[in-house]
């Protein structure tokens, strides 16, 4: 009898996963509906930057936020002050579980303002991830990080576009998400997330991901995993380089100069 | 077409025609006054979006072309003093090990900052200051002598000191007898200077060869360009060794334009008077010093750096 109740009990999970494995594949198949273009970015010799085209599936009469995200880091600081009537920097500052990129767009401007809502996107909601430690007090939290976005804004790791995600209406029930923007060549090497947040009066309907990767190849890689690796090899065959540039700039000067 | 680069060890692209702009620039100025242009460069490179650390460093390892250059288009022109260089650059490698553990103890104290910055602003004073006075004051000199044709300068107090202090050597090159104890000590000083300050030292150096070796204003460009070439490899190979901060391409880049711009500063210099260039030289000075202060007195913009933004 417990063998027939034990045997039962298998077969009804095995029904239940059954059921559940086409509920399981539609959800998957929403990863798909994120199509990235280029779907890889090679950091090459030439590299400044990519223009990312991105584009989802919306369904209709809904608002939308695309996130665009690098992993997260310890972001090491130097905090300015005023001592003896001079600037100086003073103390460290760390902000932990900072991405090391973050790009949102909104098809919705009002969707990325500050302080209006509680959503899980944009500068307030990293502001809550983010750990602060160092040389700073509590209430400083807010005024530190603020800083902290202005550094990453200045060096274009940092953006918010908002109603910068197009929506093309194609049907009455087919809607299309668009986002275009420039990936700056500041990027670092790695694996980057996106994730399309669907929106409708107001509430959070949906979210899909995914990813795509940014790589080093050619020259920039080789000089790279060098310089990283072999230290004291790139150093010497840094200087000489340089010497022989040097000496032969003045070699082929002194020629020209003597041809005169 | 863009023209960018990518810089593989700073992580990001900038304008080639820039940065050899930049380059030709500030080796015009390194062949001109004999300098190794790190003062200039580094901050320049810094404006240009490069992070400071990979600034300094790369900057060093371009200073090594076109200090190589410079020495080079100088010795063709018999202006190079190799006794003299080798001293001073014995000098330099001790003081400048004993600079790099001032500074450490500093960090360790927390006062690393303000020290650097200050020193700069005094020593970028004092030289600049020094050798503006200087020149006017050798202006009038040769203007006086125009007029009277007497030309008998007193030896001064220091100048009567060095004559009696024992170890005379001759340096036939720069055609002056002291003793080699006192290009030791310049040596040393500058070095442990130029540890502090992160820098080649040769705004310091130059200076110092003029007014206290006072070696012939030529001969002084050509010397501490050789000297320089030395003391900037081995900061290239210890950065390159323990920071991993030389960026390769941004420094051949960099290269290529200062090694011609050395060239033809050099070309230049024979052309220049010696006090014009002691002039001009000092109006560097004295223009980065007051871009140091600036930037201690005036309220910055962002309250907040990446760390290694020194």
């Amino acid at each position: 009898m417990k063998r027939f109740i034990s045997y039962l009990r298998n077969t009804m999970a095995g029904l239940i996963l059954l059921l559940m494995l086409p509920l399981q594949s539609s959800a998957a198949g929403k990863k798909a509906d994120i199509n990235i273009q280029p779907g890889a970015v090679t950091i090459y010799s030439f590299f400044s930057g990519v223009r990312m085209h991105i584009t989802s599936d919306l369904p209709p009469d809904s608002q939308a936020v695309m996130i665009i995200r690098g992993k997260k880091i310890e972001e090491e600081l130097m905090r300015k002050s005023h001592q003896w009537e001079l600037w100086m920097n003073r103390g460290e500052v760390d902000i932990d579980n900072a991405p090391i990129l973050y790009i949102a767009l909104s098809s919705d401007p009002h969707l990325l303002s500050r302080g209006t809502n509680n959503f899980p996107w944009g500068y307030d909601a990293l502001e809550k991830e983010a750990g602060f430690s160092g040389m700073l007090e509590q209430s400083e939290d807010n005024r530190i990080f603020n800083e902290f976005i202005q550094l990453k804004e200045r060096d274009k790791l940092y953006c918010l576009f908002p109603g910068g995600l197009k929506i093309d209406r194609i049907s009455s029930d087919q809607w299309k998400a668009i986002a275009d923007f420039h990936l700056p060549s500041r990027v670092k090497p790695g694996t980057y997330y996106v994730t399309l947040w669907t929106i409708r009066e107001g509430s959070v309907m949906n979210r899909i991901d995914d990813t795509f990767e940014v790589r080093r190849q050619g020259l920039p890689e080789l000089l790279n995993s060098l310089a990283m690796k072999h230290g004291v090899t790139y150093g010497f065959m840094a200087v000489a380089i340089a010497m022989i540039i040097g000496i032969l700039t003045g070699l082929a000067f002194h020629r020209r100069g003597s041809g005169h | 077409m863009h023209w960018n680069f990518y810089l593989p060890i700073a992580g990001h692209s900038l304008n080639v025609f820039m940065l050899l702009g930049l380059g030709a620039m500030v080796g015009f100025l390194s062949g001109l006054t004999g300098v190794g242009g790190g003062f200039l460069m580094t901050p320049l490179l810094i404006m240009a979006g490069i992070p400071p650390t990979i600034a300094a460093a790369s900057d060093s390892n371009q200073i090594v072309a076109s200090a190589s250059s410079g020495t080079y288009a100088h010795y063709r022109l018999g202006n190079v003093d190799f006794k003299m260089g080798l001293i001073l650059m014995t000098g330099g490698f001790i003081g400048g090990a004993a600079g790099v553990r001032i500074i450490k103890i500093l960090r360790v104290l927390g006062d690393a900052d303000f020290f650097i910055r200050i020193t700069y602003v005094v020593m970028l004073t004092l030289v600049g200051t020094y050798m503006l006075v200087e020149s006017i004051r050798c202006r009038r000199r040769e203007s006086e002598i125009d007029k009277t044709l007497i030309n008998i300068p007193k030896p001064s107090r220091f100048r009567r000191f060095i004559a009696v202090l024992p170890g005379q050597t001759h340096f036939s090159t720069s055609d002056i007898t002291v003793p080699f104890i006192l290009p030791f000590l310049v040596g040393v000083f500058v070095g442990l200077l130029a540890a502090i300050m992160g820098l080649g030292g040769g705004f310091i150096m130059v200076p110092m060869m003029c007014y206290v070796l006072q070696m012939p204003m030529h001969v002084v460009v050509g010397t501490n360009l050789f000297q320089e070439v030395f003391v900037c490899a081995n900061v290239t190979v210890m950065q390159a060794a323990s920071n991993h901060t030389v960026d390769l391409l941004l420094a051949i880049i960099l290269l290529i334009g200062s090694s011609i711009g050395a060239q033809l500063g050099a070309r230049f210099s024979v052309r220049l008077k010696a006090n014009n260039l002691k002039t001009l030289l000092a109006c560097i000075v004295l223009a980065v010093m007051v871009k140091i202060l600036l930037s201690l007195i005036l309220t910055p913009h962002y309250m907040l750096d990446f760390k290694g933004g020194e």
